[in-house]
């Protein structure tokens, strides 16, 4: 049970079908296509509807607006592939609330181990890369349950409901589980994420929050 | 002597076991003879210290480790010793230059949730503290 390595992927169709490739990633069940996300460069962008798969990565970027009352969930979700110099979009993120294809889908991103953990993999949300903080002004301000990331794992099945609830992500008190239980040999395990924000939200202009999957090994 | 971030693994009968460095991405606690229960874990610090866990039922050790969708490597995070009796758990996590030691129910030892690899020990007097070398 040595530290396994990690591949972090995302479906890039609309097709709801699981990683067959593993750490390669490639052509997936039902015409699925899942990528390989590069952590050094590229990252997790939620934006507004104007913003077009494909997009290159050096044009505008189109941030989704605070809504002038209720809540709003991001319309679009893309990496930002940069070795492909593009933003890429991931179809299924989210919910129906959204502008894209998600709701009641189950593969949308995943983390592929090549090996077991000893304990629950979990995906958490922190101010910066040292795992210190989980106060940005996007994870609630101090007050996890207004984190405006919104997980919820799928490895297991699909949410249950195209416009699921999820869990707020903030620190390691409000975290989701990725499996039920320690890994025991390789494999996929899936999540879905949305961004909400509401009317009264302020931007945090200095933020730096990361997404970050912890894990057990020995 | 072992190095510090090496463990020793004592057996109720044989040879002791001697980990790599426990922070290696392979620290060894699967390398033991198995069939052989466990009297006692001595990990080593750099502090002059080591912690002991000996007289529980069963054991276990693992490493935690963080990898950040946006951030490059996997790093490190804490170390962990377990020892179990009955239904409680005594935990050490060793990270940032400190030890804590707390109790949890067996089962939700880490996290809230159960973990893999525990090994079995001699129970016998229970021994879990911090001692010079």
């Amino acid at each position: 049970m040595a530290q396994p390595t990690t591949t972090f992927l995302y479906n890039n169709t609309a097709n709801d079908g699981a990683n067959s490739g593993n750490a390669s990633g490639g052509a997936g069940g039902s015409s699925s296509n899942w990528v390989v996300i590069d952590l050094a460069n590229d990252s997790l962008l939620f934006l507004d509807d104007q913003q077009t798969d494909g997009d290159s990565r050096s044009g505008t970027k189109y941030p989704f607006i605070v809504p002038s009352s209720g809540t709003l969930e991001a319309p679009k979700t893309f990496i930002d592939d940069y070795s492909a110099g593009v933003f890429d979009q991931v179809p299924l993120a989210g919910t129906t609330a959204g502008e894209q294809d998600g709701g009641d889908t189950r593969y949308v991103f995943a983390i592929y181990f090549d090996g077991a953990t000893a304990g629950i993999p979990y995906l958490e949300a922190w101010n910066s890369d040292a795992h210190a903080a989980s106060d940005d002004d996007f994870l609630g301000g101090g007050t996890p349950a207004d984190s405006t990331l919104i997980a919820i794992a799928t490895t297991a099945a699909a949410p249950g409901s195209a416009t699921w609830a999820g869990t707020p992500l903030a620190g390691d008190s409000n975290r989701v589980s990725l499996a039920a239980a320690a890994i025991a040999s390789a494999q996929n395990v899936y999540f879905n994420i949305k961004q909400v924000i509401t009317s009264t939200f302020t931007p945090q202009t200095d933020s730096g929050i990361v997404l970050s999957l912890r894990y057990l090994y020995s | 002597m072992p190095d510090p971030w090496q463990m020793r693994i004592t057996h109720e009968s044989g040879p002791a076991y001697v980990t790599p460095d426990v922070r290696r991405s392979d620290p060894g606690w699967n390398d033991r003879p198995r069939w052989r229960p466990i009297a006692s874990l001595e990990l080593f610090l750099p502090t002059g210290h080591r912690l002991v866990l000996a007289g529980f039922e069963s054991y276990n050790f693992f490493a935690e480790a963080t990898q950040p969708l946006s951030g490059g490597r996997a790093r490190l995070e804490a170390i962990w010793l377990c020892g179990r009796r009955g239904s409680s758990v005594d935990t050490w996590r060793v990270a940032d230059g400190r030890l804590v030691r707390d109790i949890k129910p067996f089962g939700k030892e880490w996290g809230g949730g159960p973990t893999r690899g525990w090994q079995i020990g001699a129970p016998g007097r229970v021994v879990s503290r911090v001692v010079p070398l």
